[in-house]
């Protein structure tokens, strides 16, 4: 009877025990921070971008982990070196497919290594999500495991061509571009644009890091064109200007794709040389987007005062879609992941966010977040948005003074 | 011919002298070094590298004026090369010794370049001065100030260093032993103390090419590759040892490769370079300037 | 025979590899990469270790030979194994010319003259667009997705320039190599035709380089120009890699090439960062302090402890 009595003590406290148990459990595994693999460049010649990557979606995740993470779990960037070079990206892609607590892969910091990284990711079944990679290729072989939150090359110069066909009407465009895969690829784009619109097109491309542009140059001034078109790095974006104006090139308007323009740097490199410049941008903090101007000012204050960029935004809001997609994901684990990316519908201060399928020029893209890019213009020392009037605050000035009317 | 193609040529032809202006003055640095010591320097380029960051934080700290820090990145460079001959190429010995001081100064250069990576970090920097934009401009044709300052510093240099090796003492020894190392120490000349000033020499010049060069080329680690090749394709157009080689090497270089891009191809303006130094190198070795005393 | 247990140890532990590691895909990934470059280095190093004529451009062949495979078998896959030959082939088929215009150099000169070849090459793969891809690079549909046979595939090279390096290094062409090596104009003056047994050196270098180069576009599936024709990571890397094994070694590229890869990786596990820093530091300590690379020095101390043992 004891005996019985006892057991019948026992069992609830055994009970009690293992619920305390697994609580305690419970409690250590809420704690057990959310992992996903991060290669990026953070050595080499583009590291700066990947320095800045990350720099942008630490603001995030410090946010979201502060605000109690996923499910009280927070979130846990594993960041790798890649050094910008693709096989080291896909050592690192593989090494992350191999690790039971990775999640999914986000990145990276050139095309060439998200492409490497997409074909690891597809072939492993392991999601990859990139927020800046831009060759249309990762999207468009229907890798279902890939999603892309940000425009691709061929999607940059659609507001400005909009422009171009609604405000400008040229006759003739010359561009100039880096022989890169983004600045072949922005020269395709901008060759089919012309011929499609019975524009006469001209081009000539150049070694990156070149410093003496001027062979181009004096081509472009030769050929007189309404429209000179500029895709160029940062500092080959500099010293182009700067050389442009010194040949006393006068075409109706001067452009440029996003890329190196962007950077706040670029503004201050050439100083009043690109005055009333015109660039194909992806984000403006000055955007009709909420959490764009916040965003602009918590990178402000981190970075010297300098604004943010679309890289940035992307990088900042990637995070928010993270946290949107696991908090949606049925459990955590690769599969339920993949499925919760593909059901996204989120606003983010990068803009919203939907992976679909749609197709362009003839191509099928799946799992693309469709994103309107637009035009900003340099007026006083600094890019405001100025096309499409739907979503951009600032007006255009054109014609342009000083330049061919 | 058209107006507009009358300015084409004439514009090609003078951008082509200005860059060419540059070229010599970064081959001046390699082809002393080449001259004296036999020793092919793989890192020159990292060593205007060195100067081009001294120049820029020297501006950026007392707003000091590229031109000026001169003072400041020859002396330094200067050390710089010393160093460099005597704890490591110097060290070379040997039948593989010509061979392995490629190697080895490829891998110093990589050292250096990577190590300003390290410590100044990949971030693209640019100097902007008054003069960085200054154009002449001369019946439509425009001429850039400051390429066409380096130019003349170019020749100045030169026309100093042949001064300096016709006239001088040490001039006399460097080149003594630059024609014959052994019968230079027979007659009493210090070898050692030869070679490491004339490597300390090059790198010096290369440190005036970098300061000259900071308020027209944008700088970053790993910009100094790029200024390696150009220069080793100077030194062999003018003849590897000769200082007024330098001047025809660079100017060559640089007018082919502009009238190539104007009129050929821009994305190959680079592999003109090449073809040329492969083909100087096995038809004429002695260079363009081979017939020079210098 | 005593020579022999090395090489059947170390042949059997790399045929063992893939099977034990089967399930590692990250192992197996820097198997084949060391592979891959103990190829490109064996294959200097019959030009450059043998012959002595060290080159810095050898990345003109293994670019070459990427992009023969690739343009000729977009599909890779089935296509593999005459893939790979045609990736020699067109390799060597470069180096013929090339060969006859820059063998009257010498040492540096030649070096240098191979790293402007490859620099021109690069050029042409970059604006060749309609060819090549251009900078975009080159993505093949690979049908061979076994990563196993991928590994399998380069063993079989590695296997293939081994074995032709020691018999070439203990027959007739061995002794010429040599001669060439130590003094050209000696050699020349005694009747050895010094223009044809660099030649053979060049073609059979450029060859397997080539194929390495196809293997490598095989098995990443996506490449371009300046990764394939890079100047640090291809030309520069095969030269440290047959210094830092043992020039003139048949083992020694082998030794380079899993020395130089692993710590590669290590690094780039543990520090992150500075990878190309260690590679600069490693040639200036190699040139200064082991110019006979690992094989040599290992030698050097068996000799030692031989002759103390005798005396």
């Amino acid at each position: 009877m004891d005996v019985t009595k006892a057991l019948r003590a026992l069992v609830p406290a055994m009970f009690a025990l293992s619920a305390f148990a697994a609580s305690d459990r419970a409690q250590a595994q809420s704690k057990e921070p959310i992992r996903f693999g991060a290669p990026l460049a953070l050595t080499g010649p583009v590291s700066s971008f990947g320095a800045q990557d990350r720099k942008a979606i630490e603001i995030a995740i410090e946010e979201i982990n502060k605000a109690g993470g996923v499910g009280g779990r927070p979130l846990e960037p594993v960041y790798v070196d890649t050094g910008g070079k693709p096989d080291a990206a896909r050592s690192a892609a593989e090494r992350f497919s191999q690790r039971s607590d990775i999640l999914f892969i986000w990145g990276t910091s050139t095309s060439a290594e998200g492409i490497v990284v997409a074909q690891v990711a597809q072939r492993n079944k392991i999601v990859f999500f990139t927020h800046v990679a831009a060759a249309p290729d990762l999207t468009s072989k229907g890798w279902d495991y890939v999603f892309r939150q940000n425009p691709m090359t061929i999607e940059y110069n659609l507001a400005f061509y909009d422009y171009l066909l609604k405000a400008v009407k040229p006759k003739s465009i010359f561009t100039v571009y880096e022989n890169t895969l983004f600045g072949q690829s922005n020269n395709k784009a901008m060759s089919a644009f012309a011929e499609k619109n019975g524009i006469k097109y001209q081009s000539d491309a150049f070694e990156g890091g070149s410093q003496d542009f001027r062979p181009t140059l004096i081509k472009v001034k030769a050929a007189e064109p309404d429209v000179v078109f500029f895709s160029a790095y940062l500092l080959d974006a500099i010293l182009l200007t700067r050389q442009a104006r010194e040949l006393a090139i006068k075409p109706r308007m001067f452009a440029s794709s996003g890329a190196g323009f962007i950077f706040p740097e670029y503004l201050k490199g050439v100083g009043d040389a690109a005055d009333n410049f015109f660039t194909a941008a992806l984000w403006s903090p000055d955007l009709r987007y909420a959490g764009a101007k916040e965003f602009n000012e918590k990178w402000a204050k981190a970075n010297e005062g300098n604004p943010a960029v679309y890289m940035h935004a992307s990088s900042y809001a990637s995070a928010y879609v993270i946290t949107d997609v696991l908090k949606r994901a049925k459990t955590l684990t690769r599969e339920a992941i993949k499925d919760s990316f593909k059901a996204t519908n989120l606003q983010t201060a990068f803009g919203p966010v939907r992976f679909g399928s749609y197709s362009r020029d003839g191509v099928n893209f799946v799992n693309q977040n469709n994103l309107q890019t637009i035009l900003v213009q340099a007026q006083g020392g600094k890019w405001v948005s100025v096309w499409p009037p739907e979503i951009a605050t600032g007006k255009p000035i054109f014609p342009i003074p000083g330049l061919k009317p | 011919m058209s107006q507009m193609d009358v300015y084409v040529l004439l514009q090609t032809l003078i951008s082509g002298i200005l860059v060419g202006g540059i070229y010599c003055l970064i081959g001046i640095g390699l082809t002393v070094i080449f001259g004296v010591m036999r020793v092919i320097n793989a890192s020159h380029g990292e060593l205007i590298m060195l100067a081009m960051y001294i120049s820029y934080f020297l501006h950026q700290a007392f707003g000091l004026n590229p031109l000026f820090s001169v003072v400041v990145t020859a002396p330094a460079l200067f050390l710089v090369g010393c160093v460099m001959q005597r704890g490591f190429v110097g060290r070379l010995r040997g039948s593989y010794a010509e061979d392995n001081s490629l190697l080895l100064t490829f891998g110093l250069g990589l050292v250096l370049a990577n190590s300003v990576l390290l410590i100044a970090g990949a971030d693209y920097r640019v100097v902007e001065t008054a003069y960085s934009r200054a154009v002449w401009h001369v019946g439509g044709l425009s001429v850039s100030v400051a390429y066409l300052f380096s130019f003349g510093m170019a020749l100045l240099f030169t026309a100093a260093l042949y001064f300096f090796f016709m006239r001088s003492d040490l001039g006399l020894a460097i080149r003594a032993t630059t024609q014959n190392r052994t019968a230079a120490t027979l007659v009493g000349v210090d070898v050692e103390r030869v070679s490491w000033i004339s490597f300390g020499l090059g790198a010096a010049l290369a440190g005036v090419a970098g300061a000259l060069l900071t308020p027209i080329f944008y700088l970053y680690p790993t910009v100094g590759g790029l200024f390696t090749i150009k220069a080793f394709v100077v030194v062999v157009l003018g003849g590897m040892g000769s200082i007024v080689g330098a001047i025809y090497g660079g100017l060559a270089l640089g007018i082919v490769e502009s009238l190539g891009a104007v009129y050929i191809s821009t994305g190959y303006k680079d592999a003109i370079g090449f073809i040329a130094f492969v083909l100087i190198l096995v038809f004429r070795p002695g260079g363009l300037a081979s017939g020079s005393r210098l | 025979m005593r020579k022999a247990w090395p090489v059947i140890a170390a042949l059997a532990a790399a045929l063992a590899f893939p099977l034990l590691f089967q399930s590692n895909a990250y192992l197996l990934n820097v198997g084949t990469i060391v592979l891959i470059f103990a190829i490109t280095g064996s294959s200097w190093n019959l030009l450059g270790g043998y012959a002595g004529q060290p080159s810095f451009g050898h990345a003109a062949f293994f670019g070459v030979g990427a992009y023969a495979f690739a343009i000729a078998f977009p599909e890779g896959g089935a296509w593999t194994v005459p893939g790979l030959l045609v990736g020699g082939l067109a390799a060597a088929l470069i180096a013929l010319p090339i060969g006859l215009l820059v063998f009257r150099l010498r040492g540096p000169y030649f070096a240098l003259s191979m790293l402007a070849f490859a620099e021109i090459l690069r050029l042409v793969a970059q604006n060749w667009t309609s060819v090549t891809g251009g900078a975009s690079g080159f993505m093949l549909n690979p049908t061979l997705s076994s990563k196993i046979a991928h590994y399998y595939l380069a063993l079989a090279a590695l296997a293939a320039i081994l074995i032709i390096t020691a018999r070439m290094a203990a027959s007739r062409p061995g002794f010429y190599f040599l001669a060439v090596r130590e003094d050209q104009d000696v050699a020349e003056a005694l009747g050895v035709n010094t223009v044809a047994y660099k030649m053979l050196a060049l073609l059979v270098s450029a060859f397997f380089t080539g194929v390495a180069g196809a293997i490598y576009a095989n098995y990443f599936a996506y490449f371009e120009p300046n990764v394939v024709f890079s100047i640090v990571e291809i030309s520069l890397a095969t030269y440290l890699i047959a210094v830092l094994g043992g020039m003139g070694t048949v083992a020694g590229p082998l030794v380079g090439s899993l020395v130089l890869t692993s710590m590669g990786e290590v690094l780039r596990v543990f520090t992150g960062t500075g990878n190309v820093l260690f590679y600069g530091v490693l040639i200036v300590v190699v040139v200064l302090f082991m110019p006979d690379g690992v094989v040599g020095m290992a030698r050097q101390l068996a000799q030692r402890r031989r002759s103390r043992a005798g005396s």
